[in-house]
């Protein structure tokens, strides 16, 4: 079963590896102060101690990582629509 | 085998939201001694519900909610006809590339939308104010609603739309007489996994609306991550947003029978 099931897999994964990753109320509540959630220092730099260009900067690193897992998951879920 | 994979699950999924109820009902009860609460009553719901702020933020909630809600319908109902009924899926390079783009938000995180937006609105004068709040969960709510909408559109066959052309029907009126009955479901799950998106959404309210709009989950979050804790209160002010959205949820899973995708949510 397993070899068949996986571009399923992978896509699941990196769905789930998106999700967890562009989370801000969990670590933003919970979360340590270090090593911090990259969604909680972009918030703590941009808003708390005014250093807007700190948070642009890792908002913009932060988006193509994510942009990037989210092309990889449409093209693992494309495979695993056309192979079953 | 099966029940002991699915009680494990089972558990852990609702064992949080056990842990609200016990918390939101409990007025005595200190977790770090005792596995059951001492005793049951309803103080919390007394103090949540006298205080003005908070009924201010529930009415703000359900309020923004709904707004953007409807503004999202009413954007997506258009785009849900193009891609799944006129194109059925397949369609141009533009259209190809519009519906890929119109999926994207998906995967923005909040907190990178909420900064990027946060100097257009200081210029438009938007920046602590409904309308800015509805227009900003606009945004990320379209792939919510546009998704479920969709692959209802798709289900209708083609040959209704031609068949009303060939009588001479107008396009608004096959939209309202033919599509509408038949794609309700999927207007509807869209509209809800819009609405409580909307209701959960927590950063782009803590950074666009900050002084004068206040929602559940910012006043939850000044009793849990601010400078003191008050677990119990949080809890109280969590079940007024966790059940309506259960039974939101329940309700999509009873009237929509087709397999919509369930969006994930952060």
């Amino acid at each position: 079963y397993l070899p068949l099931l996986g571009y399923g897999i992978l896509s699941v994964v990196l769905l789930n590896f998106l999700a967890l990753f562009i989370a801000f109320s969990i670590p933003f509540v919970l979360g340590a102060s270090w090593p911090q959630f990259l969604s909680v220092f972009i918030y703590v730099n941009a808003k708390d101690q005014g250093n807007w260009l700190a948070g642009y900067t890792t908002s913009v690193v932060y988006i193509s990582v994510a942009l990037t897992i989210a092309y990889f998951y449409t093209r693992a879920l494309a495979r695993a629509r056309k192979h079953a | 085998m099966n029940w002991l994979v699915l009680g494990v699950v089972a558990w852990l999924i609702l064992f949080p939201v056990l842990v609200v109820f016990l918390y939101a009902f409990a007025t005595k009860w200190f977790p770090s001694h005792w596995w059951w609460p001492q005793e049951f009553g309803l103080r919390w719901f007394e103090r949540i519900l006298t205080s003005p702020n908070i009924l201010t933020a529930m009415i703000n909630s359900y309020l923004i909610a709904s707004f953007a809600t409807l503004a999202t319908l009413a954007i997506t109902f258009p785009a849900a006809y193009v891609f799944g009924a006129r194109t059925q899926g397949g369609g141009g390079r533009f259209v190809q590339l519009v519906e890929g783009f119109s999926n994207v938000p998906l995967a923005f995180p909040t907190i990178t939308v909420g900064i990027a937006l946060l100097p257009f609105y200081s210029k438009l004068g938007l920046l602590s104010s409904f309308m800015g709040v509805v227009l900003a969960h606009m945004i990320m709510a379209v792939p919510y609603a546009l998704r479920a909408m969709v692959s209802s559109f798709l289900m209708v066959p083609p040959e209704y739309e031609e068949a009303a052309r060939n009588l001479g029907a107008s396009r608004a009126l096959i939209l309202r007489k033919i599509y509408l009955p038949l794609v309700w479901p999927g207007i509807m799950a869209g509209g809800i996994f819009a609405f409580s998106w909307s209701l959960n959404e927590f950063v782009l309210i803590l950074l666009l609306g900050y002084p004068n709009i206040e929602t559940i989950p910012v006043q939850v979050y000044q009793f849990v991550g601010g400078y003191y804790l008050h677990p119990q209160q949080a809890a109280t002010l969590g079940l007024f947003l966790l059940v309506p959205t259960l039974a939101l949820m329940l309700f999509v899973e009873r009237t929509v029978k087709s397999s919509a995708v369930v969006p994930a949510g952060g």
